[in-house]
């Protein structure tokens, strides 16, 4: 009874699920039991996503999670902050509990250049998938994980990718599954693979700072949770990178793009100072926007466009401290 | 891609909805009533892609709620056209009346539930309330453990329930997320299988409501005669009397019938109402159901390795509940644990309501878990079963017991070895 454990870590939005789908079928095909297990987060786009997966010879694997995983895909680099820093528990053991196996991280950099945040022991692997699925799908977020299939057949040698592929193009029939195959196949070829890794944590106690509430102005004494790396470690929402912006005269709905059902965390408010009459728009308060792209999708007027960030930014918010607001539209009249 | 391709090799990877979805699919149900709510919503969206792609034949009853869905689903049932509802949580409490109706009319529904635990707080992953909370409503309650355990059950709930001396609803439940998106390998057997086994839904004698005579049907004898109309206390007690007996009695013999007929068919089995594992010569054994079986086989075989006279007792219906069969089956055992996902001690106090009277009853100790969709892994449950064993031995063991923490690791014996290893170091 050797059963091997395989956690997939990602942000929702990132098809995480439909990875893990992929990979079971793909598993199964050798003739091995494969069981997925969903964590499904907080049912909110970009709320973590684990998928435990555990292989086995004999039938019958449990349900629960893992918690001695030798092989981690990680959705995105800034995820393994999560361990580092204790902020989502979940998150924390799915990966930080790997000592040895394989680690394959969606990153711009080299293996060697990544800090892993544990002692490991291994093979590290490493590609751009965001920059490869944003490349062939046009989608936010960047739908990373089938890409990231790729990255892990190199890194792995489980199964060849051409027996990975008709697995995609079996999942998602048409033009989707070719390009998802496609963009496994780049990842793939662009695989970086550092073979016998060892890396060691430095050991030195963080220095954490805390916010304390009452030095933050009165907007900001909301009760807010904070799920992923806080506050004090860089920006909110590790992951986002575009945020959007409402351009005030094509906005001609109510307001569904920040209202609680369309927006995760409810981030935006209705500004009608100032704007003419008969017109209003919404602001997002970018400090708890993921950057999700949902108010993108739901826009009846075309008002709202994602942005990236360093563009529509005035400063970066510092996060040590007392924040200020940092949003900015263009200037009335231009597209 | 041989996996993938339906026909050719029958072993295809499927999460618990898809599961069902494929059991309701080689069930040929012609009317899917759909309202979507998670986690149970993917049986009813990967009918309606079926639908869609032509491989199947069904017309779609999407209505405005839950409440609304089951009425259609009742009344196409009692129309003798064979129908699918997923549904779980607040859609349940939502169609509650039609819940009770559906038993009392004896229409054999088939309702599949992801279980979700109940809100407030908006939790979304499992606990087992939602339908443990209908125990008392004379319905059937299948309890699944993964998408193989989904597949079969399902099309064995039709079979049961639409037997003419059974014509009960039935839900058959598996848990949300662990169960429902959890992909498993599952054999599909041949349509012509299925087929034999679950031939199309047929009315009883005089129930057809297609050619009722309207003015008989409406005329007030008709209606004082029960079947959710009016009834002056002529024949109410006795249905409710008929219907227990169906439950208790018919249903009971039916399941087991059931079972071993497709198990003939088809070559795979769950031992019925209860499926025994590694329970010869055991002392202590933990009786659950749904997908806690799974995790706790691991844990019975890491106890058994170090030879401690552990087994489980797997239970697949709730309802009929086999009281007597598990008298029987746990005689000369010394300690039963009960696990339990819910709040009403649904186990614990069924089984010691059966173990009631009886000489000699074992020890029975009742552990709550898993609420909210809280992990229980095996060590979890081998603290459990080690608990039972000290409860042998003449130590004082809390009777009842909420085991809240997730065990990581199991610090009072080594890891086996299997857990050392990695998958692809071999």
């Amino acid at each position: 009874m050797a059963i091997a454990e395989l956690n997939l870590v990602g942000m929702s939005g990132q098809g995480a699920v439909q990875t893990g789908e992929v990979l079971s079928r793909a598993v199964a095909d050798e003739e091995k039991f494969v069981s997925m297990n969903v964590y499904p987060g907080t049912r909110a786009r970009s709320a973590p996503v684990i998928i435990f997966i555990k292989i086995s010879d004999k039938p019958g694997l449990a349900s629960c999670a893992n918690y001695n995983p030798t092989e981690v895909i990680v959705f995105q680099e800034e995820l393994l902050e999560t361990v580092r820093h204790s902020t989502h528990e979940v998150v924390e053991d799915a990966i930080g509990l790997m000592r040895r196996g394989t680690l394959v991280v969606n990153t711009t950099r080299a293996p060697q250049e990544l800090s892993v945040p544990f002692d490991f022991e291994g093979t590290i692997a490493t590609v751009d998938a965001t920059g490869i699925a944003e490349k062939y799908l046009n989608r936010i977020p960047p739908p990373v994980g089938l890409t990231l299939l790729g990255l892990y057949a190199a890194a792995t040698g489980r199964f060849q990718i051409d027996e990975l592929k008709p697995h995609i193009t079996g999942h998602f029939p048409g033009r989707v599954g070719e390009l998802n195959a496609q963009a496994a196949q780049e990842a793939f070829e662009a695989a970086c693979v550092w073979r016998g890794a060892t890396t060691e944590i430095d050991r030195t106690p963080p220095i954490r700072r805390s916010v304390n509430p009452t030095d933050l102005p009165e907007f900001y004494q909301f009760d807010r949770y904070d799920p992923l790396p806080g506050f004090t470690q860089g920006s909110p929402w590790v992951w986002r990178d575009k945020v959007p912006v409402c351009v005030d005269e094509e906005c001609i709905c109510k307001g569904l793009c920040i209202s609680e059902v369309v927006c995760p965390d409810a981030t935006g408010f209705i500004v009608r100072e100032g704007l003419g009459e008969g017109v209003q728009g919404y602001r997002i308060d970018v400090d708890y926007c993921r950057g999700c792209g949902l108010c993108v999708e739901v826009c009846v007027g075309d008002a709202i466009t994602m942005v990236p960030e360093n563009e529509v930014l005035s400063e970066k918010p510092n996060y040590e401290g007392v924040t200020v607001t940092p949003f900015r539209t263009r200037e009335k009249g231009a597209k | 891609m041989k996996a993938v391709e339906a026909n050719s090799d029958r072993r295809v990877v499927l999460t618990g909805n898809k599961a069902a979805a494929e059991a309701l699919h080689m069930a040929r149900i012609k009317v899917l009533c759909f309202f979507p709510i998670g986690p149970s919503d993917e049986v009813g969206e990967e009918l309606s892609r079926m639908i869609g792609r032509g491989q199947h034949d069904a017309s779609i009853i999407d209505l405005a709620n839950e409440r609304s869905v089951m009425n259609a689903q009742l009344v196409a049932t009692q129309a003798g056209v064979r129908c699918s509802f997923a549904t779980n949580s607040e859609g349940l409490l939502f169609a509650v009346q039609q819940l009770i109706f559906a038993s009392y009319a004896r229409v054999p529904i088939v309702i599949t539930v992801a279980h979700r635990a109940l809100e407030p707080p908006a939790v979304v992953r499992t606990d087992d309330m939602d339908t443990l909370m209908y125990r008392d409503i004379h319905w059937m309650h299948y309890h699944c453990e993964n998408s193989q355990d989904v597949f079969d059950t399902t099309l064995q709930a039709y079979h049961v329930s639409e037997d003419h001396e059974v014509l009960l609803p039935a839900f058959v439940t598996y848990d949300g997320w662990e169960v429902s998106h959890n992909a498993h390998p599952v054999e599909l057997p041949k349509q012509e299988e299925v087929d034999e086994f679950l031939p199309p839904w047929q009315l009883p004698e005089g129930l057809d409501f297609l050619k009722t005579n309207f003015a008989e049907y409406y005329s007030t004898e008709h209606r004082m005669s029960g079947y959710g109309y009016v009834d002056v206390d002529r024949e109410y007690m006795e249905r409710r009397h008929q219907l227990d007996q169906a439950l208790n009695v018919t249903a009971k013999a039916k399941v087991l019938k059931a079972h071993e007929k497709y198990q003939n068919l088809v070559g795979r089995g769950y031992g019925g109402l209860m499926e025994p594992y590694r329970t010869e010569d055991a002392e202590v054994v933990l009786l659950t159901m749904g997908s806690f079986s799974a995790t706790a086989r691991l844990a019975v075989d890491m106890l058994r390795e170090e030879g401690m006279p552990v087994g489980l007792m797997k239970l697949r219906l709730f309802r009929p509940f086999p009281g007597t069969e598990l008298v029987e089956a746990f005689r000369g055992m010394k300690v039963i644990v009960t696990l339990d996902r819910n709040v009403i001690w649904a186990l614990w106090s069924e089984l010691r309501s059966a173990f009631f009277g009886q000489p000699g009853p074992p020890v029975i100790l009742g552990r709550i878990a898993g609420l909210g969709g809280r992990d229980v892994t095996y060590y979890d449950i081998a603290q459990m079963l080690e608990e039972g064993l000290s409860a042998v031995a003449g130590k004082q063991v809390e009777p009842q017991r909420w085991h809240f923490h997730v065990s990581k690791s199991r610090n009072s014996v080594p890891l086996p070895q299997v857990f050392e290893r990695g998958w692809n170091q071999p």
